[in-house]
């Protein structure tokens, strides 16, 4: 459990058992005023585990802010113990712009925690966003997707280090329901929340769905059903969490860029297993020729793709491509 | 030292002895077609070493173009031994937006080098400048100033590494008509353009000067005056170099502000500051000071101190604080 007692609010938002309350948590400081995250508190009726859930440190991720709402305004209070700490929006800078970066400093993030009260805006709202969440919570889910310009299958992540909170964070992550879980260990991923906070022993994941620009009802479900899977499955509500299948487990990521301008046609699907030299995409350009056929360079998991006809200039990241580590079954 | 020293173009810019050509080096790709750089080729009448000056690796910084310009209006091309190889907006898509980092993908280009021919965008960009200059200077200057935020001194920058090719950088930036020289270790500077040419054995110096969205007269005859000295350091013309050099500085530390409102700059650019002293002070739109943001080192040259009545949120780079080595 975390080790220090459990505060009396979230920012300006309190624990009230049975209720489900709403405040503001202040991150950094805009010219004319606070930046502040919206956070909403679902306190159980009897004691137990704090479960910290934040969406949108990617602005145009909105898909998690939807399901952790949907998730908050529906459970069970009476039959759930501890609380579920919800922050809405944890960039608020780049939601209200709609961006998947920090206007105001151009940086992504998920790559600067823990941040730093003597760095840029982004770095000072990570550091803020970090100490809540490691002093308050017994774990944390990070929920994500492929924003405007990706789509990404339903799957989960956590950080494989092989210690104590890692394999608390593991457990979490096959709870949660989706057919592939990510056992990462790729060093461009350890600014992430998720990894800072397995680092110093709080278990946490990322769930990640859909994108591509759109969001149809089925993702903002899967987001709120993945948390009530965890939350049985951390204890906070009563039953199994339900999900009686092995995952696929994928490992090392692949980064894909393009290397012409152009649009980017895909020439496979988001979750599809794809062999060594298979196509992955195409560049056409305005004149509608084919510039760069862009094929996968071994068996991979498609984690992320670009969404079909996404504008690219030279260098778009346009695949995830994991290595397979070991195959699911019922 | 060159790669390539018979090259004969960058980009569609060809090398002729005593002409000026003027060319386009492609960078990158967009929906639209390709991106890149105006390049002009200024090839001398006599051989000898190629020059690389390149300016808007940040693309607010447009005093360093207008220098160029100045430079180059002063070379008696007849009498030049070897050429000048001028990239005019190394970073095309920042300049065309008029923002510092490469908007496409936000990355500062000057935290990215030598980059990678299959990464993101500004890697991409990083990657092909490396190769062309690589391929064809003896010697590379890289201009820069405070852009549109802040107001920067004339200074020159070199990667202290201690090779061979930092040691002739240090000679560049000593001739390079400056009062001080940054002898960088710090690094967060390890990716800069002029670090990694120096680590390919071209010696590479930043010259800084002017900024806070004003190009002076100063700023221009400051990146003129530097440029020749430079040229003639490196051989290839018959003037002295100038040198000027006060101060030596060193390890810098970038100053950030925890309160949002309006800043007020307490200080000059170019100013020597003790450790506590106040850099300026953040208002609120009441009046009320919020915060005095103060220097956490010294004593310390003014690298960059951020323009009066900037629209500040919190976590604004206020001020570059760099500690005086020797006087």
């Amino acid at each position: 459990l975390a080790s220090a007692p459990r505060p009396d609010r979230i920012g300006s938002a309190a624990f009230v058992p049975g209720e489900l309350t709403r405040g503001d948590l202040p991150l950094a400081q805009h010219i004319d005023g606070p930046v502040s995250a919206p956070v909403m508190i679902a306190t159980g009726s009897r004691p137990g585990p704090t479960l910290w859930v934040q969406a949108a440190v990617h602005g145009g991720e909105v898909g998690g802010t939807l399901g952790l709402a949907r998730f908050l305004e529906r459970v069970e209070l009476s039959t759930m113990a501890g609380a579920v700490i919800g922050i809405l929006a944890a960039n608020p800078l780049a939601f209200q712009a709609q961006a998947r970066n920090t206007p105001q400093d151009g940086e992504n993030m998920n790559r600067v925690f823990p941040g730093s009260l003597s760095g840029t805006i982004t770095r000072q709202m990570a550091r803020r966003l970090f100490e809540t969440a490691r002093t308050t919570a017994d774990m944390v889910v990070d929920l994500h997707s492929g924003g405007a310009e990706a789509t990404v299958p339903f799957y989960t992540l956590y950080w494989d280090d092989g210690s104590p909170a890692s394999a608390a964070a593991r457990a979490l992550a096959v709870s949660a329901g989706t057919a592939t879980v990510w056992a990462a260990r790729d060093e461009w991923l350890s600014g992430a929340l998720i990894v800072q906070l397995t680092r110093s022993g709080t278990p946490a994941l990322i769930v990640e769905s859909g994108g591509g620009a759109a969001l149809e009802d089925g993702e903002i479900e899967s987001f709120a059903s993945a948390i009530e899977s965890i939350a049985r499955a951390g204890g906070l509500l009563p039953g199994s969490p339900g999900s009686a299948r092995e995952p696929t487990m994928i490992g090392s990521c692949d980064l894909v860029f393009t290397k012409e301008g152009g649009f980017f046609v895909p020439r496979c699907r988001p979750g599809q297993i794809v062999e060594g030299g298979e196509r992955i995409g195409e560049v056409v350009d305005v004149f509608g020729q084919v510039r760069e056929r862009i094929s996968s360079g071994k068996r991979a998991f498609v984690a992320a793709l670009g969404r079909p006809y996404l504008p690219v200039h030279s260098g778009a990241m346009i695949a995830e491509l994991n290595d397979i580590v070991s195959h699911g079954g019922a | 030292m060159a790669l390539d020293p018979d090259w004969r173009s960058v980009g569609t810019a060809v090398r002729r002895p005593g002409e000026r050509t003027t060319g386009f080096l492609e960078l990158g790709g967009t929906p639209g077609g390709a991106v890149g750089s105006p390049v002009i080729v200024a090839a001398g009448g006599e051989p000898g070493p190629t020059l690389w000056v390149q300016a808007c690796v940040h693309g607010t910084e447009v005093g360093g173009i207008a220098g160029i310009h100045r430079f180059l209006e002063s070379v008696d091309l007849a009498g030049l031994r070897g050429t000048i190889v001028a990239v005019l907006s190394a970073n095309p898509l920042a300049l065309r937006a008029q923002t510092r980092n490469t908007p496409y993908d936000g990355e500062n280009l000057n935290r990215v080098f030598p980059g990678k021919h299959d990464g993101s965008h500004s890697q991409q960009v990083a990657s092909r400048l490396v190769a062309e200059a690589t391929r064809v200077a003896d010697v590379a200057v890289d201009l820069h100033s405070g852009g549109d935020r802040s107001h920067v001194p004339l200074y020159g920058i070199y990667w202290a590494s201690g090779s061979a090719a930092a040691r002739q950088a240090s000679e560049l930036a000593h001739a390079s008509a400056v009062p001080y020289v940054w002898a960088a270790t710090d690094s967060w500077l390890a990716h800069s353009f002029m670090a990694q040419m120096t680590e390919q054995n071209v010696p590479a110096i930043i010259i800084e000067c002017g900024g806070a969205g004003q190009v002076g007269e100063e700023h221009v005859s400051g990146f003129a005056r530097s440029l020749a000295s430079v040229a003639a350091q490196a051989g290839m013309t018959h003037a002295v170099p100038v040198n000027e050099v006060r101060g030596i500085i060193d390890e810098c530390t970038l100053v950030y502000n925890q309160a949002g409102g309006l800043f007020q700059r307490m200080v000059e650019p170019g100013s020597i500051v003790h450790e506590t002293q106040p850099l300026g002070r953040v208002v609120d739109l009441l009046g009320h000071t919020l915060e005095t943001v103060r220097s956490p080192v010294g004593p310390a040259y003014i690298g960059a101190i951020r323009k009066s009545w900037a629209a500040v949120p919190s976590g604004e780079m206020i001020a570059e604080c760099i500690k005086l080595q020797s006087e």
